[in-house]
């Protein structure tokens, strides 16, 4: 569904990525794990074309991204919640969550519809659908700014850190969300996390990147107990 | 008796400041530009109602629907053409730009108008309403109307209809909106357009009462630029708010004060609410 091959992407003049290759097949559940600033989040904004970038394949369900404008790529059904959640302030929840079906070349019967199945999976959300958004805890913010990608019916949702900065608590809730969406196996994730642990956990598949390149990849599995990755990443 | 008065008119001359800084803060929550040449399209609304009067036996109230869609349509024009281009050289290339433009409009109209005072003769321009001790003078009180009008409209575009919600959507966080699929680009295309067609709407209400001259901007761009930040940069309701606060105080103090000394208090007000409140009456607004 998602391939990329030798992708590079720049800030201004400094190259950001090297030469990243990596692939998402529908329902997959991926992980992109690293360290600070090895370019994680840069490659969910390459292929949002948030960033300057070329790659030998750039393609989603066989149409290359690279040829088109960043406002057209949701409606192709990719969803991207950024790092840090950028929720819209001063918008209430559902105009936000309305907000996110706007490429939605459908009737407001579905997207009505949308709203109740991103109602029935955070519920959280449907309490406080009139409330400001940026009242809402960190956790509601991050279940808000899913719930917003969800309107377009993605067929890949790529998360950048969802986990960051929420209590333990808020971070379970958030994680049973994903699964049942990716129960649902009509969406793939593509999930980068920090906390390698839970990202291994959650994904079958994973990449280690460092330094703007794919350093590992392989099953989840495998990669839990690959030494190098248990010594950097999951501090064991 | 003579306080009532003050507060009718000073509501009454409000809206119409309301009127008149709407488009400035709006392009300002939505594309976080100053656009100084706001006062000129307003110049501009005031001459297309002027020729519609002279020319067509048009009612200002009437032609201010043309001059809304005339520099509706302008404003496109020099956003795609002049706004965009300068914006991918540096952010505050549009403040040479629309200052620039200030002055090229400025003296356009001089050449084409000369520099006279121009005004119209309406059959209501005198005519007042008495409503018991409260006189409501008749086109102060169409020009609220026409306020009233367009600020309802205006909040129901924002927040009823898809375009307007991604509008708030781009003045919130463009790079997030752009992953809603929003096209940011023409959003702010059309915002832009917008503060110009109601500077010009708002130019046409106000003639039935106003004269118009190429410099006449001058004189509301102070007004325009203290109601935006007295309710906070980009935040329409906050400048509808504050419109009416001016309005009133401006009035309430010429009942204290000679009239040449109407903004004293006006200044004295804009300076205790911000050192208050730094951020305006309600807050900068995230999302218009
Ligand atoms: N807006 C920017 N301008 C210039 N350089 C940037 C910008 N954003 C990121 N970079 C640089 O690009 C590289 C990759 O950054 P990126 O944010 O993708 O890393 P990351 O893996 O997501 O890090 P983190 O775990 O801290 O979120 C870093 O060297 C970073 O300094
Ligand atoms: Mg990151």
């Amino acid at each position: 569904m998602l391939e990329i091959r030798e992708l590079f992407a720049w800030y201004g003049v400094i190259e950001a990525l090297h030469g990243v290759s990596l692939a998402v097949q529908a329902g997959e559940r991926v992980a992109i794990i690293g360290p600070n600033r090895a370019g994680k989040t840069t490659i969910l904004r390459a292929i949002s074309g948030l960033v300057r970038r070329q790659g030998a394949r750039l393609h989603f369900d066989g149409r290359d991204l690279s040829a088109l404008a960043p406002h057209l790529i949701p409606a192709l059904g990719i969803a991207h919640v950024p790092e840090g959640r950028q929720v819209f302030a001063g918008m209430s929840v559902e105009d936000n969550l309305l907000a996110g079906a706007h490429a939605a070349p459908w009737g407001s019967a579905q997207r009505r519809r949308r709203l109740d199945e991103v109602f029935a999976l955070f519920a959280r959300l449907k309490e406080r659908r009139r409330q400001a958004s940026e009242t809402l805890s960190g956790g509601e913010q991050q279940m808000l700014a899913i719930g917003r990608a969800l309107m377009l019916g993605p067929r890949l949702l790529m998360l950048d850190e969802p986990s960051q900065g929420l209590a333990p608590r808020a971070i379970g809730e958030l994680y049973q969300g994903l699964d049942t969406i990716a129960a649902q196996g009509t969406t793939a994730i593509l999930l980068v996390e920090q906390s390698a642990a839970r990202a291994l956990e959650f994904a079958s598949r994973a990449y280690v990147i460092e330094n703007g390149i794919v350093a590992l990849e392989g099953p989840s599995a495998r990669l839990a107990r690959d030494e190098a990755v248990r010594a950097s990443y999951l501090g064991i | 008796m003579a306080l009532l008065q003050a507060l009718v008119n000073g509501v009454l001359v409000g809206g119409v400041y309301a009127l008149v800084s709407v488009g400035l803060t709006l392009v300002f929550g939505v594309m976080e530009i100053v656009n100084f040449a706001q006062g000129e399209f307003l110049m501009l609304g005031m001459y297309i109602a002027y020729l519609g009067f002279v020319g067509f036996h048009l009612d200002p109230l009437v032609s201010a629907l043309l001059a809304f869609g005339l520099l509706f349509g302008l404003g496109m024009a020099i956003e795609a053409g002049l706004v965009r281009p300068v914006l991918k050289g540096s952010q505050l290339g549009h403040i040479f730009l629309t200052v620039g433009l200030s002055v090229a409009l400025q003296n356009g109209a001089l050449a084409l108008f000369g520099g006279d005072f121009r005004a119209v003769q309406t059959p209501y321009q005198v005519s007042a309403l008495a409503l018991g001790p409260v006189r409501l003078s008749v086109p102060y009180l169409l020009a609220f109307g026409w306020a009233g009008a367009v600020s309802a409209a205006l909040h129901l575009f924002l927040t009823r209809t898809g375009f307007g919600r991604a509008m708030r959507a781009v003045a919130a966080n463009s790079t997030a909106a752009t992953l809603c699929g929003v096209n940011v680009a023409r959003v702010r295309m059309v915002a832009f357009a917008l503060g110009c067609g109601l500077a010009g709407l708002a130019g046409a209400v106000i003639l039935p009462y106003a004269y118009v001259f190429p410099t006449v901007g001058f004189q509301y761009i102070v007004i325009m630029f203290t109601v935006v930040v007295l309710g906070g940069l980009g935040n329409v309701n906050g400048a509808i708010a504050a419109a009416l606060l001016v309005g009133v105080v401006q009035s309430v103090s010429t009942l204290f004060f000679p009239t040449v000394l109407e903004n004293l208090l006006v200044f004295t007000l804009f300076v205790l609410v911000l050192s208050i409140r730094p951020a305006g009456l309600l807050g900068r607004a995230h999302a218009l």
